[in-house]
């Protein structure tokens, strides 16, 4: 196809040149050479970039994970040791499932709320107002995002657990921080309502997008709202609603801000997740080597779910 | 059409998954450092006490003053990034000429490492002004590598009002320890502070409690010549499992030490909270709280538990350390000289208000003053305090522990052999 690309082009620019072109570009054979490599030229900066600041410190980490380091002497290399050391960790082993709960908890929380939300702003006349007021959130760091919830679920002095009482709910306070899984539950409803507006917008430009023609053509069959909305709305919001859990999916892997902020992971590293555990090991417990390979088996897990995710949607569009 | 649109959405998507698996090879790029070394004129000096700037500021403009080199700043707002920054380059000539560290192991490890100057001279020119035991915690293999940044006895601060309220003495034995706890509990104040926020401060009543029992064996435990799980250590883990379910502490996943809503200085200035066991550092930071020290708190020294065992204080310092391979390692040798000297340490006293190391440097503070004198007449031993006597990785994993403990006192047998199971594959590289 390239090989069919060439001459034809060349005999396209030939007709089109002006006398005495021809001989010019023969005398110039830097000048063809300078054309073949432009594109590559192009692509240099990026490439070099992508070389510097992902190829070249993921290569390192990687190395990194075989060793034993702690940032003073030399890296011992140890082989796979670290890695093999990982499944009878019990923090490894908590953070692993902590980082479960996050992704189900962020992606199943975050999609359907955004999702309700969104449907119910579409036809409100308030929606505007709506819209502003549940994109706050995302404008505030999440160590900021942080400090507010950890406000809110303080044992002691926390609003929830105020309100709780001053309601006469007492028994319903519990120790919403510090009793784990419940911690980690805690968190995720404050991630949810800091990610909770970008959501809404992206299914609201959605919905926007959906034409009105089949709506109708259901309502004019007799289909309730309900219907209406799984049989018809719900079928064309899913190109949305694969990025929107795609996006929701790789952020609940890669959460820390608000867990730093809210516990620094504890207590006793029992709401790590696999983002913190790295952090921890490799910046305070100062084992580089073990905190990469954390590291590496976060990165090939978010990878492979992100690969495998996409793969099945695009193996669903081709079969339909 | 619609297809088409789909499949154009699903790689937009798809791109921005791919993309956001990118953030955790960011681990890499977070292992530099900060600045750069400046000219001569101006010492680099890096730090993680960021709220200490203005007292840094004024002690490098009196250093300049008295003809030594000025200090510019290099400030590290987080302490682990600021551990993982001196770590790693330690090593080449982008450390800075001087900076702030931690004496036991944590300076053991960038001595070993050939990161610090050696400063014996100065000490050798200044033996006369500072304790033997202060230079000792700052010395290896017979040399000694950094300068006392700030000396910190730790102390129980109380609450006078309250203590007068109540008539309560400070207590000068364990008798009279029981007395106030009970005491107060009965009237609704809640007799000690204690906090796992920031996860830190979860050691201190395990050394409190082990050193006021049995010093000996908390010297021993921190060199690894005793074991957590010794009837000693399980003995103190239990006096302390008493006394937090008697109700004598406060909710530690509740309160803070630092400042905000749910900060203990609260209670305590308020009186809800009429004890605090920790270092003498902690005083400015009341007296910033509005409370006059001497008039409004006090300090005691912990008492003893047990009858005929030698008296003993927790102290903690930490040393301002030149780097070996500092671009202007004389500078600031002669710099650290002039910090040491008696209208150094005159300056850094009156600015930070801290307990004077110096034995010619009066220290502020009236509590400060009667805490020394109070260990000079009680022939006080210092001993270290957990978080730089024992190794890192030990402590790392016991301060876990411990907060488990704290909000869960039971049985201490499975806590204790958690911390022995690290400490034995620590100490098993060690020896």
């Amino acid at each position: 196809m390239a090989s069919d690309a060439k001459p034809r082009k060349a005999k396209a620019g030939k007709a089109a040149a002006p006398e005495g072109t021809e001989v010019a570009e023969a005398s110039r054979p830097f000048g063809r050479l300078a054309a073949a490599a432009a594109p590559y030229l192009y692509v240099t900066p990026m490439v070099l970039l992508v070389g510097v600041f992902l190829l070249y410190p993921a290569a390192d980490t990687m190395w990194l994970s075989l060793t034993k380091w702690n940032g003073i002497y030399p890296p011992t290399f140890i082989g796979f040791d670290n890695y093999l050391n990982l499944w009878t960790d019990p923090v490894f082993i908590t953070a692993s499932l902590n980082t479960v709960y996050w992704v189900a908890g962020v992606m199943l929380l975050q999609t359907a709320l955004g999702l309700a939300l969104a449907v119910l702003l579409n036809t409100s006349p308030l929606a505007e107002l709506y819209k502003r007021i549940l994109y706050l959130p995302a404008a505030i760091s999440g160590a900021a995002i942080g400090v507010i919830w950890y406000a809110i679920f303080n044992n002691q002095f926390g609003i929830l657990n105020a309100s709780l009482r001053f309601v006469g709910l007492g028994a319903l306070t519990q120790a919403w921080l510090t009793t784990p899984p419940l911690n980690t539950f805690s968190m995720i409803v404050a991630a949810v309502w800091q990610g909770l507006g970008p959501t809404i917008i992206l299914f609201l430009v959605g919905l926007q997008t959906i034409p009105r023609d089949p709506i109708e053509a259901a309502q004019t069959d007799g289909a309730n709202a309900w219907q209406v909305f799984r049989y018809v709305t719900l079928p064309l919001l899913r190109p949305i609603t694969v990025v929107v859990v795609g996006i929701n999916l790789i952020n609940s892997f890669k959460v820390f801000d608000i867990i730093w902020t809210m516990t620094q992971g504890g207590p006793y590293r029992s709401s790590e997740t696999l983002a913190v555990t790295m952090f921890r090991d490799s910046f305070v417990s100062f084992e580089f080597g073990y905190g990469a390979s954390v590291a590496m088996v976060l990165t090939v897990v978010t990878f492979a779910v992100a690969v495998f995710y996409i793969r099945a949607i695009f193996q669903r569009l081709e079969v339909q | 059409m619609e297809t088409l649109t789909r499949r154009t959405a699903l790689k937009l998507g798809g791109a921005a998954i791919i993309a956001g698996t990118l953030p955790p090879w960011l681990l890499e790029a977070c292992t530099s450092g900060g600045g750069t070394p400046s000219g001569a004129s101006a010492l680099q000096l890096s730090n993680d006490k960021v709220t200490w700037k203005a007292w840094f500021e004024q002690e490098g403009a009196a250093s300049k003053s008295a003809g030594s080199s000025s200090w510019k700043l290099n400030e590290y707002a987080d302490t682990s990034t600021y551990q993982a920054a001196i770590r790693t380059s330690g090593g080449s000539s982008k450390v800075p000429d001087l900076y702030t560290w931690w004496s036991g192991w944590l300076m053991k490890e960038i001595v070993d490492a050939g990161y610090a100057a050696d400063v014996s001279s100065l000490w050798d020119k200044e033996s006369s002004a500072y304790d033997k035991g202060l230079r000792d915690l700052f010395t290896f293999n017979g040399k000694t590598y950094g300068a006392p940044l700030y000396f910190g006895p730790w102390i129980t601060l109380y609450n006078k009002q309250v203590f007068d309220k109540y008539q309560l003495q400070p207590p000068k034995n364990w008798n009279d320890m029981q007395h106030v706890l009970q005491t107060l509990k009965s009237k609704g104040v809640t007799p000690l502070g204690a906090t796992i926020d920031g996860r830190w401060p979860a050691f201190i009543y395990f050394e409190t409690f082990l050193v006021a029992t049995n010093p000996d064996l908390y010297t021993k435990l921190m060199a690894g010549k005793a074991k957590y799980t010794d009837p000693g250590v399980v003995e103190a883990m239990n006096l302390w499992g008493q006394l937090i379910n008697a109700g004598y502490f406060t909710d530690p996943s509740s309160v803070t030490f630092g400042t905000g809503s749910s900060t203990f200085l609260t209670e305590f200035s308020q009186g809800r909270a009429a004890m605090l066991q920790i270092g003498s550092w902690y005083e400015p930071t009341i007296t910033e709280a509005g409370m006059k020290p001497g008039v409004d708190f006090g300090g005691f020294i912990f008492p003893n538990a047990k009858s005929g065992i030698q008296n003993s204080i927790i102290i903690e310092s930490g040393p301002l350390v030149v780097a070996a391979n500092g671009p202007h390692k004389s500078d600031a040798i002669n710099s650290l000289g002039w910090f040491m000297s008696k209208a150094g340490q005159e300056a850094w006293i009156k600015a930070t208000a801290f307990t004077s190391a110096r034995s010619d440097v009066a220290s502020p503070s009236p509590i400060d003053q009667q805490l020394l004198a109070d260990m000079k007449a009680g022939g006080y031993q210092q001993i270290n305090r957990y978080w730089e006597a024992t190794p890192h990785d030990i402590v790392e994993t016991a301060i876990d522990e411990f907060a488990k403990f704290m909000l869960h006192p039971g049985d201490p047998m499975p806590i204790l052999q958690n911390i022995q199971k690290k400490a034995d594959s620590v100490w098993a590289t060690i020896k």
